[in-house]
């Protein structure tokens, strides 16, 4: 469980969170979805302790101070998948080696798991970029977190990497057990990866729409297919239509 | 007269020589011709050429100088001249004595610089603490010119060995910290966050993430620097009578002997693109994510 208490964030005399409250249950993933710039990454942000709240509280699972705890939550970087100066299992191995915890496995198996097994040498830049979003989950997994906090993790990718991407990440989240926030713009991604979608409005930061996704687990690529992903699309849809409405103000502004 | 014509079509050669290559080059219409375009590092026929010619052009305009001037003790000396200078300072082991001296104090106070002005801009550019700490005082002393210490230095140390390992190093030490400092800053946030948020202590994050990323970069730093290592180690060689590239230099001009005062200069040019070549290839070869061009 996610919970913020009154949470305030001021960045440039400017607020971006204003007393925000908001419970996530963190059993299955969660997209956020929300204008650019209403503030969906300073969230994560906040989350991954990368940032204070001027007042008010974060808890991960009832742990404060959530980003002192570091097993806890991994998170993924919009626009910098690893180091460049490493090759990719170098990258997975320094993520490894900062992880406590002996049952790990190894950069080379996390390397496979990913369908970077043959990859291991080369350097980020020598990556295509869905090569490279592998990578970033591959150090998502060395670090053993539960909650991964993903930043639009799959933008700018072509259909075919992104449809391998889900499957991955929906593999990770299904059979291992891991949970994940994932800041999306693709309402499809959204709807597919995540059990609700958190439609969001900004800054200052409000969810303003809460829109459960009732399709069947497991899923994988193929439940695109099924009837209740077109109607979960449209209830996203519906609720973007229903908060531009209500907030003319804002709108007028941008 | 007949030197001046003489003069002016050695002149006029190495203009042509320019110009044919100019127009070679014209007919090349290829985006890697831009420098911030080019991907690899691999000399082409036509590079070579380049080279050459640019290399060529430089010697025949020294030649048409050295027509213009050929007498008296303001001559300029020809390039085969110098060479025959080289030849015989060799022989008679001036220049290899002068060579050894200034490459060891070169060695020494430019090394010792290189070692702790690394080392504190380094820290400097990590932590805020050591930042606020030594900051100000190295831009304090920075803006001090390296010359303006010579007096104070000689007056301390005598004109001994110390002296002039002490000058170089004073001479770039400064520079040295702030260009480490500027180059730590100019690390992307992200890298630094990426390495926190897998639980990299504050402690640990100058090995594990400043020096690998600043790491290429530090050695562009010391190829700069290391020119203006020259420059002060002469500032402190005319001074006193051990042997060094810097005495020479003065000696021959003492004595009119403007050849040896070429062979000087001309010394400091070959060691220099010596190094240069060096270290570029040492930061080419060791950190090679660095020369990967994004292909995003």
């Amino acid at each position: 469980m996610i919970r913020a208490c009154d949470a305030s964030f001021d960045y440039g005399g400017r607020s971006i969170l204003d007393a925000l409250n908001l419970t996530i249950s963190c059993e299955r993933p969660i997209a956020i979805m929300g204008t650019s710039g209403c503030g969906k990454t300073t969230l994560l942000r906040l989350l991954a302790g990368l940032e204070q709240p001027t007042s008010g509280r974060f808890s991960i699972e009832g742990i404060e101070r959530a980003g002192r705890d570091l097993t806890r939550r991994f998170y993924s970087f919009q626009d910098f998948d690893a180091f460049p100066w490493q090759n990719a299992r170098q990258n997975v191995d320094f993520v490894l080696r900062h992880t406590p915890g002996g049952d790990a496995p190894s950069a080379g198996a996390i390397l496979e798991g990913v369908g970077l097994g043959a990859h291991g040498e080369k350097f980020p830049r020598e990556l295509s970029g869905g090569m490279r979003k592998r990578l970033a989950l591959g150090r998502a997994i060395a670090s053993g977190a539960g909650l991964l906090l993903l930043d639009e993790p799959f933008s700018s990718l072509d259909v075919s990497a992104k449809a391998e991407l889900h499957e991955l990440l929906l593999d990770l989240c299904q059979e291992r057990g891991v949970n994940a926030l994932i800041v999306t713009h693709d309402i499809d991604e959204a709807v597919l990866l995540s059990a609700e979608v958190l439609v969001c409005w900004g800054p200052p930061l409000r969810v303003a729409e809460r829109v459960l996704i009732e399709l069947p687990y497991p899923r994988s690529e193929a439940s695109r297919e099924q009837p209740e992903f077109e109607h979960a699309v449209v209830e996203v849809l519906k609720a973007f239509r229903r908060v531009r409405e209500e907030e003319p103000v804002q709108r007028a502004k941008v | 007269m007949l030197g001046g014509s003489a003069a002016c079509s050695l002149a006029a050669c190495a203009l042509l020589i320019l110009l044919l290559t100019l127009g070679r080059a014209s007919h090349n219409r290829r985006l890697t011709e831009i420098e911030g375009l080019r991907r690899s590092h691999q000399m082409s026929m036509d590079a070579t050429l380049q080279y050459g010619a640019g290399a060529l052009a430089a010697i025949l305009l020294w030649a048409a100088l050295a027509t213009a001037r050929p007498d008296g003790p303001t001559r300029v000396p020809s390039p085969i001249a110098v060479l025959a200078a080289t030849r015989s300072l060799v022989a008679s082991g001036e220049l290899g004595d002068a060579l050894a001296a200034s490459l060891r104090r070169i060695a020494t106070g430019f090394g010792l610089a290189a070692l702790a002005g690394t080392s504190l801009g380094l820290l400097c550019g990590t932590y805020a603490v050591a930042a606020r700490l030594l900051l100000p005082t190295n831009t304090f002393f920075r803006y001090i010119p390296p010359t303006a210490f010579v007096t104070l230095l000689i007056l301390y140390l005598g004109i001994g060995e110390r002296y002039k390992y002490t000058v170089v190093f004073v001479g770039v030490f400064f520079f040295i910290v702030q260009m480490t400092v500027d180059a730590v800053r100019d690390i992307e946030r992200a890298y630094l966050e990426m390495a926190v948020v897998v639980g990299v202590t504050r402690s640990r994050i100058l090995a594990s993430v400043v020096v690998p990323a600043v790491a290429p970069t530090l050695i562009d730093i010391l190829r700069i620097n290391l020119s203006g290592a020259w420059t002060f180690l002469v500032a402190a060689e005319v001074v006193g009578n051990d042997p060094g590239l810097g005495h020479m230099i003065n000696i021959g001009r003492r004595f009119g002997r403007v050849e040896s005062v070429f062979v000087g200069i001309c010394s400091f040019g070959v060691i220099g693109i010596g190094t240069d070549f060096l270290l570029r290839g040492l930061r080419n070869r060791l950190f090679r994510w660095k020369t990967l061009s994004s292909a995003r």
